[in-house]
């Protein structure tokens, strides 16, 4: 399984930085939304992808995976949820006033104003 | 703790305190006044009782260094002349500043100086002595962009800063070598272990860099440029601070550590041969000023060079003879500046070329500086006169050339002196301005200095032969052979005086009197603003360089930092790639979800069009979350479903504002980002793959599984660590969404507001 799922990572990180680099305002945000899902998974990953039951308690004496990565991942998604929403208020701020999504483009307009 | 310290933290206690204050209370003045008055009396009661105190506290103990205070002769002796020349600016400044000053503020920098400088000269741990130095330093920048809206103060005391900051910086690193070398940072300690030192090739640089803070603070060559500035400081703060303590820390700093590194061949040399040519070039300079501070600026400097020569043996008698010099000048020279300040008030003008006639309008005024003027010149029976004599007598058994240096720095000394006594009295200018003798809070400061520098001309080892002895005693660990007088028989000292004297006085008479001195630039000041110039436009550039306001630059550089960083510690630590996993069989629904989330990552690539960019983007977030579901995380299957619910419309909503979508804009770095994003995603991939048999601890998860019935009372333990174990994080995580919610609020807002306004 582990083989799978770090693939998965490798993809989602690789496509992300990507997309992360590009001039286009929303490609950008795209890139940083597949970044943290990617990043999600490694840290899912890294609590080791055991067999076993979800981690409530009380229901028989069965093995139950790592807590703790989903207790961090839980936060994180959250977390990247907020910076979404962020990213793309900001761009459709950017567009309204500068009227370009083009990040190089909109390279030192502020400063010329 | 003895008294002694609890006086010598009285300024700092006193300093905030002051802040309290009404703005226009001259009452903030007397409190200060009343500070250095007690410490002063606390000082003098020690001085002449038990014997020295010390205390160490612990400070930074994996260092070993201790917070250590000794309060020996030499340190007793600095710090009464600080409480002394304080309590008198401090009396003075009361009245003499304009009612609509801000006095609290004033007032408190004023003892946050003199706190720092009682730290100085009691601090027996050179750690400790440092910060209190650099205290100084900070202090005194604020004292002179006291006046902060006019722009020569806030550049004078940049200058200060950045001269007297730097020299600091070069002493620290000086200090840390001889700590290192000798083991201890303890003034106590090191004088014994001066063998040590000497035997080190750390010596020179060490002694170096500690010359290059003596210079700095003292204003000695090249590093001369910041006195003057610096005289943009209400006169109060220039008689204090500016000549007669802070400019004397480097003075006192030689003293000090005189007999450690004087060990090191360098340092006696080095120090009279700068104080020596500091001495006549800036007499020379202060004899062209027409600026009464400047005049008396380049005057301190000169001083201060003279008594530096004094001190550099690190001898018994020269030791003494430049304590008594370096009282002498604080006396002399705290009155004249307390004076000048006075003609300023009363003339608002502090040109020599404007003033009228002095000697009928303010005859008290001109007499005292009259009076301390001739005690600089070192006309008998002055202070300044006995002082003088015993540098002679120094020079004149050393080299001829530093001999006759000696006698010219002394004679444009006596000329630059007669010039300010006697030009003041009949007054370039018949018609000039006339002012008033002022009341006597102001004239009394001065008044008591003059008497001071005039009964040590006349009972010189009967009011501090004493004092002098201990201090030099402490100082060097050698006794005085001589004592002071202002009568020592006709020998070459007394000729050279004469000459002195009468050269002087036909310097002045004969050349000073035709023409009025031209006001020379000094080439310091050029190099100095031209550096900073220089520095300031390379920063410039150099941020420019870096800070390109490109997006994708700044990632780039972000990750190729990660990159090559992780890849330099792989490379050299070896890439242990042991299989520690033991993660579950995957099915064919596994597969299945992983194929898809890869599918959807690069559809997310290679979309032409904005919708099916967002819709894969979407894919696999929900891939994701089936992924969780099928790992046993139904938590973070239903928070990523949601998530993704809501991410996919607000994408759609924004989509409208958009102008259409590019996916292939030119860009010439496409290569390097692509094998950047190929290096970033198989990294983690391969250090997250080798991470799993590089446990080194135990994993904290037990201890969650363990406690969450018992402590927290929930079963199930993702839920419990969010709002229980790590309860703090999750608020803090609520925070940042209600930030952003809030953010996201405002744009919109202030851009409709925008748009309405169009």
């Amino acid at each position: 399984m582990h083989f799978a799922v770090l693939t998965v990572v490798a993809v989602f990180i690789t496509c992300g930085v990507y997309l992360l680099l590009d001039r286009t305002l929303l490609r950008v945000i795209i890139g940083l939304g597949l970044l943290s899902n990617g990043v999600n998974l490694a840290l899912l990953a890294s609590g080791g992808l055991g067999a076993g039951a979800a981690p409530i308690l009380g229901h028989g004496s069965a093995a139950i995976v790592d807590p703790l990565p989903q207790a961090l991942i839980l936060t994180a998604i959250v977390i990247g949820f907020g910076v979404t929403a962020l990213m793309l208020t900001l761009a459709f701020a950017s567009y309204q006033s500068q009227l370009s999504d083009d990040l190089e483009d909109l390279h030192g307009r502020l400063d010329d104003e | 703790m003895p008294a002694v310290f609890l006086a010598a933290a009285l300024p700092f206690v006193v300093s905030p305190v002051l802040l309290l204050f009404r703005r226009p209370d001259r009452r903030a003045g007397l409190l200060s006044a009343a500070a250095c008055a007690g410490a002063f009396a606390c000082f003098v009661s020690v001085a002449l009782g038990a014997s020295p105190a010390t205390v160490a506290l612990p400070w930074i103990g994996p260092l070993g260094l201790s917070f250590s205070l000794h309060a020996d002769a030499l340190a007793l002796f600095f710090a009464l002349l600080i409480t002394g020349v304080g309590f008198l600016v401090a009396a003075f400044a009361t009245s003499y500043l304009d009612s609509n000053e801000n006095f609290p503020r004033f007032f408190s920098f004023l003892m946050l100086f003199t706190g720092s400088m009682l730290g100085v000269v009691l601090s027996s741990n050179l750690m400790a002595l440092f910060v209190f130095w650099e205290m100084t330093s900070f202090s005194s920048f604020l004292l002179i962009g006291f006046w902060h809206h006019r722009e020569r103060s806030r550049y004078g005391a940049l200058k200060a800063l950045v001269v007297t900051g730097g020299g600091g910086l070069a002493m620290l690193l000086g200090f840390v070598m001889v700590g290192i070398v000798c083991g201890s940072f303890e003034i106590a300690v090191l004088a014994e272990r001066g063998a040590l030192l000497a035997a080190s090739p750390w010596a020179t640089p060490a002694v170096l860099l500690i010359i290059a803070g003596v210079v700095t603070k003292s204003a000695q060559l090249p590093f001369h440029l910041w006195l003057p500035s610096a005289m943009e400081a209400p006169t109060p703060v220039s008689a204090f601070l500016h000549a007669a303590t802070m400019v004397k820390a480097g003075l006192f700093l030689v003293a000090r550590l005189g007999p450690l590194l004087s060990v090191v061949p360098l340092w006696t040399p080095t120090l009279a041969l700068v104080g020596l040519l500091t001495m006549t070039w800036c007499g020379w300079l202060a004899l062209r000023q027409k600026d009464l501070k400047a005049l008396l600026a380049f005057s301190t400097v000169s001083q201060l060079g003279l008594i530096l020569v004094l001190l550099a043996p690190a001898e018994p008698d020269t030791t003494a003879a430049g304590l008594l010099h370096l009282l002498n000048h604080a006396c002399f020279k705290g009155a004249l500046f307390l004076l000048v300040g006075v003609l300023e008030h009363e003339l608002h003008t502090r040109d020599l070329s404007l003033m009228g006639p002095l000697r009928r309008n303010m005859p008290f005024t001109w007499l005292l500086i009259a009076l301390a003027a001739l005690s600089m010149a070192g006309v008998p029976p002055m202070g300044g006169f006995v002082s003088k004599e015993l540098f002679l007598d120094h020079l004149l058994n050393g080299h001829p050339l530093l001999a006759l240096l000696a006698v010219a720095g002394a004679v444009l000394t006596a000329a630059y002196c007669f010039a300010l006594a006697a030009g003041l009295a009949a007054g370039r200018r018949p018609d000039g301005p006339r002012g008033q003798d002022p009341s006597l809070s102001l004239l009394l400061p001065p008044a008591l200095l003059v008497a001071a520098t005039i009964g040590l001309g006349f009972f010189p080892d009967q009011l501090v032969g004493a004092p002098m002895a201990a201090a030099t005693l402490a100082a060097t660990g050698g006794s005085v052979t001589g004592h002071f007088a202002v009568w020592h028989g006709v020998g070459p000292s007394l000729l050279a005086s004469a000459f002195a004297i009468s050269m002087g006085l036909a310097l002045w008479w004969g050349w000073w009197q035709k023409r009025v001195p031209p006001a020379p630039t000094l080439v310091a000041d050029r190099v100095y603003d031209h550096a900073l110039e220089q520095l300031e436009a390379w920063a410039r550039r150099l941020t420019a360089s870096y800070m390109s306001g490109i997006l994708w630059r700044y990632c780039s550089v972000i990750l190729l930092t990660v990159i090559v960083g992780v890849a330099v510690v792989v490379a050299s630590q070896g890439f242990v790639m042991q299989d520690g996993w033991s993660s579950r069989h995957a099915g064919p629904w596994d597969l299945a979800v992983c194929a898809t989330a890869i599918l959807a990552a690069v559809a997310t690539l290679k979309a032409r069009t904005r919708l099916a960019a967002i819709l894969a983007l979407g894919a696999s977030g929900f891939s994701l979350a089936l992924l969780f579901a099928l790992s046993a995380a139904p938590d973070l299957a239903l928070t990523q479903i949601m998530v993704e619910t809501i991410s996919v419309p607000l994408f759609l909503a924004v989509f409208a504002f958009l102008p259409p979508y590019q996916v292939d804009r030119v860009r010439r770095a496409r290569p390097l980002h692509a094998l950047l994003a190929v290096a970033a995603g198989l990294g983690t991939a391969l250090l997250l793959a080798a991470s799993r048999s590089q446990r080194v601890a135990e994993p904290i998860s037990s201890y969650f599984v363990d406690k969450s019935v018992d402590a927290a009372g929930g079963h199930n333990v993702v839920n419990v660590i969010l709002v229980d174990f790590r309860g703090l994080d999750t608020l803090g995580e609520i925070t940042v969404l209600g930030v952003a919610a809030i953010a996201c609020y405002a744009i919109i807002k202030l851009l409709s507001e925008k748009e309405a306004g169009r």
